[in-house]
């Protein structure tokens, strides 16, 4: 099962869901963010990132990675860098393509996490 | 949290070249009006309130009222948490009135826009030394004092010698842009272009980042935190209506320091105890809700929309004498800066995915994304 994991904010979730067409997404903000997101799947919120949190990522990231085929779709900013940094714990994720928003669209790069 | 700001006087000692917050001959505030204020806000919003202390410079209200008005308003709203700032020239700044506001832990800021000779051109012959002076007195009681630096169209050009003096001397500032006011056009020649700030804004960035360690400015960090929880943090980059107010030395209420002793821009008096839904039947709170009006629909396709929610509403009144047509011409400015640390924060973000890339250059250790979370 595809599973997304994701920190993008806007329309794009919607264009990276259907790129990986997804069954299952989870989309990680931060706590202070009220987001106006609608979309009929898991949000996690996560309070402003230290090392802690990223245990919670990877908790994340473990769970979903019993489930499925886990696809990264990130936006840049503090929580997409610390997904980024989590998911380098993961053999998985090197040499993976990754899902970035920029300049307003969605660029597939070839991530070497080492 | 909402934010009354009390404005005792707009009379001010300094004459400032572009200033206009102050006004020759103008009342002083009685400590009855502040209490007043605690009977007011006591059953007004069930949140924590802060005060700002503003004016004119509200240090010439003296010792007794401040002596008096912080215990009435810190013991009169302890369920609203009161806490409280000041923003003064420190001229009149004396041992005793520091320990009092050091006492109810009162954020201090002060204006300086940089070395002596700029202050000097721009503030006036006198205000540094003078200013300087308090600085020294709130020192040695241990009270800090956080410095405020407007940028004109004439010191936007020495932003390195501005930049250096302030890391040099060990002080934290916060950016102030100088701006035109409903007041007069005595600021005008003044005033910096929105572009001008724009531009202030990315180069200060750049200066900030390279120095995290050794000094601290809080618009970046604002700026950051708000790109980073799609909200502004302060007052401009937010939804200011109903969670700020003024206060005049009368009584009278405003939806900001900024419409003080403007009388078409008067939403009740604290001797009436208006509640926020008689502020809401106020035609200045009609005309701020016309602005939030025209945000939501001008700005919709913006991408920036959460994080600035069109500026400030008075620079918009401005821009159109008085009438709200547009959104605060300040949008410039932060459509660039928040288009910048999107692009520095991609950066960063590629730097960590492909760090082999020759293409990438290394980030400092406290980028970007260490000011998001700051």
């Amino acid at each position: 099962m595809p599973i997304l994991i994701t920190n993008i904010k806007n329309n794009l979730i919607n264009e990276a869901i259907k790129h990986v067409q997804a069954e299952m997404v989870i989309l990680i903000l931060n706590k202070e963010l009220q987001a106006d997101i609608h979309i009929p799947h898991r949000i996690e919120y996560l309070d402003a990132l230290d090392p802690e949190k990223s245990a919670q990522i990877r908790d994340i990231l473990d769970h979903a990675l019993e489930e499925g085929e886990v696809e990264l779709a990130l936006e840049a900013d503090a929580m997409g860098l610390q997904i980024l940094e989590s998911a380098k714990n993961y053999e998985i994720f090197k040499k993976k393509n990754i899902l970035i928003a920029k300049n307003g669209k969605l660029d597939t790069f070839l991530a070497c996490l080492c | 949290m909402y934010h009354v700001m009390l404005v005792p006087t707009l009379n001010c000692p300094s004459n400032c070249s572009y200033c206009w917050g102050s006004k020759d001959n103008a009342g002083v505030m009685d400590i009855e009006i502040i209490e007043l204020v605690v009977d007011w806000l006591k059953n007004y919003r069930d949140e924590p309130v802060h005060f700002t202390f503003h004016g004119g410079e509200p240090l010439l209200a003296g010792y007794d009222f401040y002596k008096k008005a912080l215990p009435m308003l810190k013991e009169g709203l302890e369920e609203n948490e009161a806490g409280f700032s000041l923003q003064s020239n420190l001229w009149l700044l004396n041992d005793e009135l520091a320990q009092l506001l050091r006492n109810y832990d009162v954020a201090v800021s002060s204006s300086l826009d940089g070395p002596k000779d700029i202050n000097e051109l721009q503030r006036g012959e006198g205000y540094f030394d003078k200013t300087m002076a308090g600085y020294d007195i709130a020192r040695r009681n241990n009270l800090p004092v956080n410095f405020i630096c407007t940028f004109t169209s004439y010191s936007k050009d020495l932003v390195d010698e501005i930049f250096s003096y302030f890391l040099e001397c060990g002080y934290n500032l916060k950016l102030h842009p100088a701006l035109p006011s409903l007041r007069g056009d005595n600021s005008d020649p003044w005033a910096l272009s929105p572009e001008d700030y724009g531009e202030l804004l990315i180069k200060l960035l750049d200066m900030y980042l390279e120095h995290m360690d050794e000094i601290k400015i809080s618009d970046f960090d604002h700026f950051c935190k708000s790109y980073f929880i799609r909200k502004g943090t302060v007052c401009v980059l937010a939804d200011c209506l109903g969670d700020t107010l003024a206060v005049d030395f009368e009584g009278n209420i405003y939806p900001c320091y900024r419409f003080v002793e403007m009388p078409e821009y008067v939403m009740g008096n604290v001797r009436d105890k208006p509640t926020v839904e008689d502020l809401q039947k106020s035609e200045a709170w009609k005309v701020i809700q016309s602005f939030m009006d025209l945000v939501d629909e001008s700005c919709k396709k913006c991408r920036f929309i959460k994080m600035c929610r069109g500026g400030c509403p008075y620079n918009a009144l401005k821009s159109d004498e008085g009438h709200i047509k547009n959104v605060d011409p300040q949008c410039t400015a932060y459509k660039m800066i928040f288009e910048y640390i999107s692009k520095l924060a991609t950066k960063e973000m590629m730097v960590n995915m492909m760090p082999s890339d020759p293409s990438l250059k290394p980030v400092k250790k406290g980028g970007i994304m260490s000011l998001m979370i700051k």
